[in-house]
């Protein structure tokens, strides 16, 4: 198995996946020095793959260099990663080096991102007398003291067990959290947040207060940031439902679940209902081959109608980056009638993202506008990628010298131009939308800011 | 999320056309079971299904058809994505073996069909895609591969009245527009053409055929490039084999012509004859880029060309400008500087049709390579017009070296990397 897939890599040595096997591959076989430098060779393709990163340390835990493994996997966690498998392997490094009471709440965070990453084994050896069941579910950000320093720990709907529905929340970000993009706040205020707050204004004009505004735009520059933070910015409850439910909709063909939420954002209104990646739930009917799915979508869209008296107060709120792939009867008036363009962040707001960002890493200090300049067209996705990759280059300079060496200005700079803007596989997509099927003017704000007219 | 439903959402993706997420969903699923090959193929088709990912695709159905070498699944993916690569003689052995187990498949069939359609054996592709029809009258390739093997065999009244038909039964669907849109092309509606490309494109913005249809369209507004749409489709209608007998037929006619027309006295006949061949030559590998600058002073048509297509025509139509004047400067004034006007000119021509292979390379090594070449001629090109200008003055030697060493260059290159070494990987 190992010596096939060393020839099918010989023929393509930038293969991730087959990487991936022939890493697997060697640790099956105990080869943990040939299994480390897949690993490394994985990261240097793609510095963000989480499970080659996860597999570099665990190569280094199990070739007996635990100490290494253990800054690394600091460095990383200082990160908060939502990768249940690194924390469950910091729980088992913790352990190796004695620290019961890390490796405790190590194993209780993987538990907390991935409910199915459960090790009898490791379970046994953290807890000796058995693991105290769950506890209930806690306060929205707790922090805890770790020798890694503080380690934030939100609980947060989207990631716990599949079966657990939305539930009402107040969001803590708000505007001032969202770098830039003033002009989409703007369109904000008066589209959402106005009506929102002033109803009788608009019921003097015989207007409803609610409906529905989607948002579409490249993947990674802030869409479900900004939606959060417009729940935040006024006093409404919010009601987010994850890709994952609406996923898991889809496969039980469940209308009911759909009812009930749209019936508690009733029940609890004025509310903000956000359906991000919403293009899952409103998918095209034609695009569908069986009839349940078209029952769903079908639901869905009675469900929205503002016609309907009870939604008086409900604002639903949509993200996506796929708005063709919307079922254009969702775009009805009534429905979700307002669009807009979530650009890739402008300069503004690159360097607000690049200060929250270093905010607590040992960083020279430097110019963060000009690095800001030269991430064009860069997703606040990608800036994180450039982080990673700059972090990276000073860890293995502390890990030469032993101790902690801030990430200099020209880690940064070099990091920038290895990372790639992800935003233009999108833009050229976008592109041939907003050129051939720009009904309506559905998409002028792309073209406008494609520099394309007419 | 567990592995069992990342599959099953890209399944759902799948079904959705939404090939990019699907892979995602596929990724995180072969992440928890990397050693699964049915994770592996779904991943693999979900990449091939994107644009310009095929390579990626292949190297990963390589190993995939490691893992599973008698899978028939395996062998179809990996010989549609030769298929795609326009490697079909690679692909054939895969497809033979697929189908000798499954003789009556309508997408294995469709999938010979396009082998022969990369050999421009009409026949063939017209009579495979009949069988399919016969057992399945809507299945959507091979109407569409019926309808082109029809137009490419000059039968342009059956295509158009067949491609007709199936657009007044659904109008709604994108590629009877494309076909219409083709076949508007072959017959010189331009405008027609225009307007079927458009609606396809509005029902599917993102077909790469329909693209290309409709900037086709727009280059053939131009009476010189509908001349070269015609010979190009005239020669698609032979088969490889004869459309080399061709080029080779004409390139001997030019060699044995001259001393015939020499003993006859007609002796400036012969070289007029050779530069139009040569003239001609050039104009069916720079038509199409030359044709794409044209578009660039048309404001709804300039977005149509991708940045790569921008740059190229830039370039080798610059070039082709620089070497017609320069050949039609040195003509008019006829003296013995007019013939190194010509000498410069034949020079960047001759550069301008050797970038053609250049951009369409799939290999930076051989862009580079070539561009390096084509940089060589043009400072030959300089030194022969700085010897006009009595700015640099070679003895005769150098000049009888320059231009055989230029013209044999020339000739190797444009054989030497329109082979697979220089084209593709
Ligand atoms: N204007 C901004 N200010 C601060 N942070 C930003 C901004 N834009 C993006 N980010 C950061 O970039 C990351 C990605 O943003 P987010 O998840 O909101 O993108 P998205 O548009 O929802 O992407 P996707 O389409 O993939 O869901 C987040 O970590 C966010 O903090
Ligand atoms: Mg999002």
């Amino acid at each position: 198995m190992r010596e096939s897939l060393k020839e099918a890599l010989n023929a393509s040595p930038d293969n991730i996946p087959l990487l991936v096997l022939y890493a697997h591959a060697c640790e099956e076989e105990l080869e943990f020095a040939e299994m480390q430098e897949t690993w490394e060779r994985v990261l240097q393709l793609d510095p963000g793959h989480e499970q080659a990163r996860c597999g570099l340390i665990q190569a280094l835990y199990l070739s007996g260099k635990v100490s290494e493994a253990s800054v690394r996997m600091q460095a990383w966690l200082s990160g908060e990663p939502r990768y249940a498998a690194a924390w469950l392997l910091a729980a088992r490094i913790a352990l190796a080096e004695e620290q019961k009471h890390e490796a405790r709440s190590y194993y209780e965070r993987a538990l907390d991102l991935d409910g199915n990453c459960r090790n009898e084994g490791l379970e046994k050896d953290i807890f000796p007398q058995g693991r105290p069941e769950a506890k209930p579910s806690e306060p929205e950000t707790e922090r805890r003291m770790t020798s890694f320093g503080p380690v934030s720990i939100r609980q947060d709907e989207e990631e716990e067990g599949e079966s657990s529905f939305s539930e009402l929340e107040r969001p803590q970000q708000s505007f001032a959290d969202v770098g830039g993009m003033e002009a989409l706040k703007e369109e904000i205020r008066m589209k959402v947040l106005y009506p929102l707050e002033n109803p009788q204004l608009f019921e003097a004009y015989g207007k409803k207060v609610g409906g529905g505004v989607l948002l579409y735009g490249p993947p990674g520059c802030g869409k479900t940031l900004i939606s959060r933070a417009t729940a935040g910015e006024i006093d409404a409850n919010f009601i987010s439902v994850s890709l994952h439910e609406v996923l898991d909709m889809w496969i039980g063909s469940s209308e009911k679940q759909l009812h009930a939420l749209f019936e508690m954002a009733r029940q609890h209104k004025p509310a903000v209902l956000f359906i991000d990646e919403v293009d899952a739930l409103a998918a095209d009917r034609r695009d569908m081959r069986q009839s349940g799915g078209r029952t769903l979508i079908n639901q869905f869209l009675a469900e929205m109608d503002s016609s309907n008296d009870a939604n008086d107060g409900v604002l639903i709120l949509g993200a996506t980056n796929s708005p063709w792939h919307i079922d254009p009867a969702f775009r009805r008036p009534g429905r979700f009638d307002r669009v807009l363009f979530v650009p890739p962040p402008d300069l503004e707001a690159r360097k607000a993202i690049l200060e929250i960002m270093v905010q607590d890493k040992p960083v020279e200090k430097l110019d963060l506008k000009s690095l800001a300049k030269l991430c064009k067209d860069f997703s606040g996705a990608d800036m994180k990628a450039l982080l990673d990759v700059a972090t990276e280059a000073a860890l293995s300079e502390a890990m030469k010298s032993g101790r902690v060496v801030p990430i200099t200005g020209k880690q940064l700079l070099k990091a920038a131009k290895q990372v790639k803007p992800s935003t233009s596989d999108w833009f050229a997509s976008a592109k041939n939308y907003a050129m051939y099927a720009n009904q309506s003017g559905l998409y002028d704000s792309v073209l406008e800011y494609m520099g394309i007219k007419g | 999320m567990s592995e069992s439903s990342s599959i099953e959402y890209g399944r759902l993706m799948m079904q959705r056309h939404r090939w990019a997420d699907a892979e995602k969903h596929f990724r995180q699923a072969l992440e928890s079971d990397p050693n699964s090959a049915e994770i592996l193929y779904m991943l693999t088709y979900s990449i091939f299904l994107q644009e310009k990912r095929e390579k990626e695709a292949l190297s990963l159905s390589k190993s995939l058809l490691e893992l599973e070498p008698d899978e028939e699944h395996v062998q179809e993916l990996h010989a549609k994505i030769l298929l795609t690569l326009h490697r079909e003689n690679e692909a054939l052995p895969f497809l033979q073996s697929a189908l000798a187990l499954n003789p009556e498949d309508p997408d294995l069939l469709c999938s010979l069909a396009t082998y022969h359609q990369l050999r421009m054996e009409w026949k063939e592709v017209e009579q495979i895609a009949t069988q399919v029809l016969s057992l399945y009258p809507e299945h959507s390739q091979a109407l569409q591969l019926y309808n082109t093997a029809l137009r490419l065999q000059g039968k342009t009244n059956d295509s158009l009245e067949h491609a007709g038909q199936l657009l007044s039964r659904d109008a709604g669907n994108a590629h009877h527009h494309e076909m219409m849109g083709w076949n508007a092309l072959q017959t010189g509606d331009v405008k027609q053409a225009e307007l079927h490309f458009l609606e396809s494109l509005r029902i599917q913005p993102n077909s790469p055929y329909s693209r290309e249809g409709l900037k086709e369209a727009y280059r053939s507004r131009n009476p010189l490039y509908r001349l070269y749409f015609k010979h190009q489709m005239w020669m698609a209608s032979f088969t490889a084999k004869y459309q080399w007998m061709i080029i080779i037929g004409l390139l001997v006619l030019v060699r044995v012509l001259p001393p015939i027309l020499e003993d006859m006295g007609l002796g400036f006949l012969s070289t007029t004859l050779i530069y139009a061949y040569l003239g001609f030559i050039v104009w069916t590998y720079t038509c199409r880029p030359i044709g794409n600058i044209l578009l660039l002073f048309d404001t709804k048509a300039r977005h149509a060309l991708e940045r790569k297509e921008k740059i190229s025509s830039a370039i080798i139509t610059t070039l082709a400008l620089l070497g017609v004047w320069g050949m039609l400067g040195g003509l008019i004034s006829g003296s013995a500087p007019g013939l190194l006007y010509i000498m410069s000119g034949g020079l960047s021509l001759g550069c301008a049709f050797l970038m053609t292979f250049a951009f369409q390379s799939q290999k930076p090594l051989a862009f580079v390579f070539i561009s390096l070449h084509c940089i060589l001629l043009l400072l030959f090109a300089v030194a022969i017009l700085a010897v006009t200008l009595g700015l640099f003055l070679p003895d005769p030697e150098w000049f009888g070296s320059t231009y055989r060493f230029s013209r044999t260059s020339i000739l190797v290159g444009s054989i030497l990397y329109q082979t697979k070494w220089f084209q593709r990987e």
